[in-house]
């Protein structure tokens, strides 16, 4: 029963991850997508092998440096489980003037899930890899297996990188608190990653849209009209020899008609008797 | 009698409104105002140029027939019948006036306000010159009470911050401009706002 529960937990930690890279990936996917296409193959990950052809077909005079040297891997490591952990273009400034391009590739493993893997196990399986193997806790008891173990699988990491792992009895009944913190606070960080995602999109939807939105618009627009300054009427008057176009240039003539009321003459005679 | 007004002689007898905002000089008006006015929205904008062409046409509305009627009392010849018949309620002085002259300039403005707040002051320019031949004005008790014969020609030009956006000549009867009524006074000590 204690078994289904730890395997159930580890699914969701493990979708967890995957939801958390895969925003990691939406939000550098841009920056990724602005690459030219003369630049040089990314080999972080690839094999000895693979990352030497890779780099060969991008360019043949390339020359290749390797951090250990081949001679020199740790001691104990399979060749076959070597990866590229870093790559570096050492010359990239001054290839333009004809040089060869010298990359310097840091070698390193891949992690290897542990899980469920005994003390031992996980011990050689660490150990052949160039890594240094340590564990956080251990119930002591001979049936304990990994729980849980940090770096994650797959991660690629350098050689003498050290792995620590969580280890539970199958009969513990239950989840490790490591274990429990672990899935949290990887819950926690999808969680996290996906409301600064959101947050993101509404940000960006609200600038795009006062972007396009108009200039406030006034809401009361008022026209006041005065009749201002009057200069006039002015009354002009040609003077003597002067006139205006398509005038005569005669003086003003009035004639003024005064009528008088003349009462008449009455002449009263009286007859005699 | 109908009224004459500058903007009659400026635009006719059509929609004022319509006829300012087809001018040439209205449309460099107007964006001279739009770029006054840099917040203002396209809409907003079409507010301001529909107001204030109304406005304009509101300050047009002046009466070509006042104008001629404060020339005329400066006239000398008018002046000096008003004075002869005053004293004299039966005397009748008919005046024939030489070619004269009757300027006036006025310098209208309109504030715009937007949000309350005055954003910008529009000023024009109204010219009027009319030029009078050979009127006859009969002058009884200081008062022009007929106007006869002559002709009147009037120059209006009206512009606007240095833009010239309308010019227009008229000839007209100035017997048909003139309210004379009961009778215009033409001293200013016989002036009675009843009259004329």
């Amino acid at each position: 029963m204690g078994g289904i529960r730890t395997r159930a937990l580890r699914v969701t930690a493990t979708v967890a991850v995957a939801a958390a890279l895969a925003l990691s990936a939406l939000l550098i996917g841009a920056t990724s997508a602005g690459a030219r296409a003369d630049d040089p193959p990314s080999v972080i990950g690839l094999s000895i092998s693979d990352s030497r052809s890779e780099l060969q077909k991008w360019n043949k005079a390339v020359v290749i440096a390797y951090v250990p040297p081949l001679e020199s891997l740790p001691a104990g490591v399979d060749p076959s489980s070597v990866v590229v952990a870093r790559s570096e273009w050492v010359n990239q400034v001054v290839t333009a003037a004809a040089l060869r391009p010298l990359f310097r590739l840091t070698l390193g493993s891949r992690i290897p899930d542990l899980s469920g893997l005994t003390r031992d196990q996980a011990a050689d399986a660490i150990e052949t890899r160039g890594l240094k193997f340590s564990v956080s806790s251990d119930p002591g008891k001979p049936d304990a297996v990994v729980e849980s173990q940090n770096p994650q699988p797959q991660s690629i990491v350098e050689f003498g990188l050290g792995v620590t792992v969580a280890l539970a009895a199958d009969d513990e009944g239950g989840v490790s608190t490591t274990t429990t913190t672990t899935v949290m606070l990887i819950a926690a960080g999808s969680g996290l990653g996906l409301a600064l995602l959101i947050l993101l999109g509404v940000l960006t939807a609200r600038r795009v849209g006062r972007r396009r939105r108009t200039p406030t618009v006034p809401e009361s627009i008022e026209v006041k009209a005065y009749h201002g300054q009057l200069i006039g009427p002015e009354l002009t008057e040609p003077g003597p020899g002067t006139t205006f176009a398509g005038g005569d240039q005669r003086s003003s003539v009035s004639v003024r008609l005064e009528p008088h009321y003349d009462p008449g003459t009455f002449t009263l005679e009286e007859g005699r008797r | 009698m109908s009224q004459i007004t500058v903007r009659a002689v400026l635009f006719g007898d059509g929609d004022p409104d319509g006829a300012i905002s087809r001018t040439p000089g209205w449309r460099g008006v107007v964006d001279r105002i739009g770029d006054a006015l840099p917040a203002v929205s396209a809409g907003g904008r079409q507010i301001v140029e529909r107001e204030m062409t109304s406005a304009l046409s509101g300050l047009l509305g002046l009466d070509v027939g006042d104008i001629l009627v404060g020339g005329w009392r400066r006239h000398r010849a008018l002046v000096a019948a008003a004075h002869a018949t005053r004293a004299n309620p039966t005397a009748t002085e008919v005046v024939q006036l030489a070619t004269h002259r009757i300027t006036t300039a006025h310098r209208p403005y309109v504030d715009i306000i937007v949000n309350g707040g005055k954003v910008a002051t529009v000023h024009f320019d109204l010219g009027l010159t009319v030029d009078l031949d050979g009127v006859l004005g009969t002058v009884r008790q200081a008062r022009l009470v007929a106007i006869q014969d002559g002709r009147c020609t009037i120059t209006a030009g009206l512009g606007c911050e240095g833009l010239e956006i309308a010019s227009r000549q008229a000839v007209i009867d100035p017997s048909l401009t003139v309210r004379v009524g009961k009778g215009i006074a033409i001293l200013d000590e016989e002036r009675k706002p009843s009259v004329a």
